[in-house]
């Protein structure tokens, strides 16, 4: 899939813009603070409805505008266009071929991969990022998914709340039962889910990660679900997730009473990078680390093609001075003719001449493009 | 600096405290209210005062109502061992409105939230277990399709349950009418798993 054209209105420091994109590689030029992050956030918005940067949807219109507007046509097997329009008034709006519609029926429309700086805390950041990070991929090409996350952390919020007032009212701690049904069922159906994908992500990345270390690194992508933490995964049923699970939730009940709590459960899952059999959050070096991330993202985009039947739209944030030649060009080159790319850079002295020739170069200067 | 007159501040800040409305809503209702005239006000205040003083919760099933019992629970034709429960009184008019249901109601007037403080205490729950007898054949468990609405139908159905009488829970599924391509999947899916034989 690839985003035809894009149009924002009073969008962070854009008053209005309207762009043309090129189905392969967009790169968009310019100093810092000038809108080039802001561009692809906008991007990101229409692929999931909120930021990455803030959980404030109101951040997101410019100073002393009412209302922000992003649209954008994306070509698919058919044309559809997408619109988010944030207010300071009134409830956000999701269009769908200009119809309303709801997040569910939203997200999924427009398929993202995000490479940002930041992106590193994949592997240095906490078990959250991780989380996080599998959380976005697998709600864009599984909305049952996502339904069943949104719902879980509602029930995990609830039976916090029960065995927080538990504590002082012992009679209240009856309730439990009903709430361990639910955590149990929806975070059972997670954890499958999970396991699932990562399963995939592992296969992938490991082959991309040899091809860029030149055979010397083996990659390994484990998933380590708050049953089980170890170098060897072994993948389960949704009956044995679902035995596991409730023998855990008695096992472990006096203890979240005491702590007030809910210790199991799939919110409290991680994801292990491993590169030739050591943990590199701890071992790793810097380079290894955004080499990982790197393998774990192209791998993300191949994963989603193969569950949805198309590439997503790649956004790569000021990443070609986070990167060394050899992988700044093996990383264009595995985008090269696949997939829309939209990039952001300081300056075009990373990209070869060969790249520079079919993409569309952007110059941004304070929310204006030349 | 403006400021409304005290009446008209009050009556802006009276508005807003209603459900969805925010300041803004409060002001453009306010501005309305002041333009009508005095006998189309003193008609909306009284069917406010009126409403107030009459409706009241009838006293078997919760449902609101003028007279107590209400005309469910008091109409013959009514199947009195087969009740419905529901969260709130809209959810009788809404099953009223399919005029399928020849049972009775029982409201409970919420659903379990901890997080709002809300336990089986300060729900109609007491009130659904003393109605149960043995003359009772079934209870169909209405409440929200939801985390709280299904915690809440789990709870009564493991109280109800010993007293031997049938439980039920409405079933989630394919909107009637629509073709399957539309149906969104979450949805589906929720249709598939509790699909029936034939």
């Amino acid at each position: 899939m690839w985003i035809r054209t894009i149009a924002l209105r009073n969008f962070r420091n854009y008053d209005s813009l309207d762009l043309e994109l090129n189905p392969g590689f967009n790169i968009f030029v310019g100093s810092n603070a000038q809108g080039k992050t802001n561009l692809l956030e906008a991007i990101y918005v229409l692929s999931l409805s909120k930021s990455y940067r803030t959980a404030r949807d109101t951040e997101l219109i410019k100073h002393q505008a009412a209302q922000t507007r992003i649209e954008a046509s994306v070509q698919r097997i058919a044309v559809l266009d997408l619109a988010v329009t944030v207010s300071e008034y009134e409830p956000k709006k999701l269009e769908l071929n200009r119809k309303r519609t709801n997040a569910n029926s939203f997200i999924g429309k427009l398929n993202t991969v995000l490479f940002i700086p930041d992106s590193l805390q994949l592997v240095k950041g906490s078990p959250g990022e991780r989380r996080r990070f599998l959380d976005i991929q697998i709600c864009q090409v599984d909305p049952i998914y996502r339904g069943s996350l949104l719902k879980y952390q509602r029930v995990v919020r609830q039976r916090n709340s029960l065995l927080k007032s538990g504590y002082n009212q012992r009679s209240l701690l009856k309730q439990l039962p009903v709430w361990d049904n639910q955590l149990v069922g929806l975070g059972s159906k997670i954890v499958l889910r999970r396991q699932e994908a990562l399963t995939r992500l592992n296969k992938i990345s490991r082959s991309v990660h040899t091809k860029i270390s030149g055979g010397l690194e083996e990659l390994s992508v484990i998933y380590q679900p708050f049953f089980q933490k170890g170098q060897n995964y072994t993948q389960l049923s949704l009956q044995e997730i679902r035995d596991i699970f409730f023998g855990l939730v008695q096992e472990k009940k006096q203890q979240e009473i005491r702590r007030g709590y809910t210790l199991v459960g799939p919110h409290r899952d991680d994801v292990a990078f491993l590169i030739n059999g050591a943990n590199i959050k701890r071992f790793g070096s810097q380079g290894q680390q955004r080499t990982a991330v790197l393998s774990y993202i192209l791998a993300e985009m191949e994963l989603m093609s193969q569950e949805t039947g198309e590439y997503p739209v790649v956004l790569l944030d000021d990443v070609m001075s986070e990167l060394d030649r050899k992988r700044r060009s093996f990383l264009l080159s595995v985008l090269n003719e696949k997939v829309q790319t939209i990039l952001t850079a300081t300056n075009l002295s990373g990209f070869e001449q060969e790249i520079l020739k079919t993409a569309s170069v952007f110059q941004i200067q304070s929310g204006k493009i030349f | 600096m403006f400021r409304y007159p005290k009446p008209m501040a009050r009556l802006i800040e009276e508005l807003t405290r209603l459900p969805g409305v925010g300041p803004k809503t409060g002001q453009r209702l306010a501005f309305f209210l002041i333009d009508q005239s005095p006998a189309q006000v003193n008609s909306f205040v009284e069917a406010i005062v009126e409403a107030k003083r009459k409706i009241k919760y009838c006293s078997q099933c919760f449902h609101l109502t003028e007279e107590d019992p209400c005309s469910i629970c008091s109409d013959l034709k009514r199947d009195k061992t087969f009740i419905c429960v529901v969260e709130q009184p809209r959810d009788v008019i809404a099953m009223e409105r399919t005029k399928s249901f020849n049972g009775v109601y029982h409201v409970l007037h919420g659903a379990i939230s901890p997080l709002e403080g809300i336990g089986p205490n300060q729900l109609r729950i007491k009130e659904l277990l003393a109605r149960i007898s043995p003359d009772i054949k079934e209870v169909v468990l209405a409440t929200d399709p939801n985390v709280e609405g299904e915690a809440t139908a789990m709870y009564l159905a493991r109280l109800l349950k010993p007293l031997g009488v049938k439980v039920t829970r409405m079933a989630h599924g394919m909107p009637v009418g629509s073709d399957l391509e539309y149906v969104d999947e979450v949805t589906l899916s929720k249709a598939l798993e509790g699909r029936r034989e034939l």
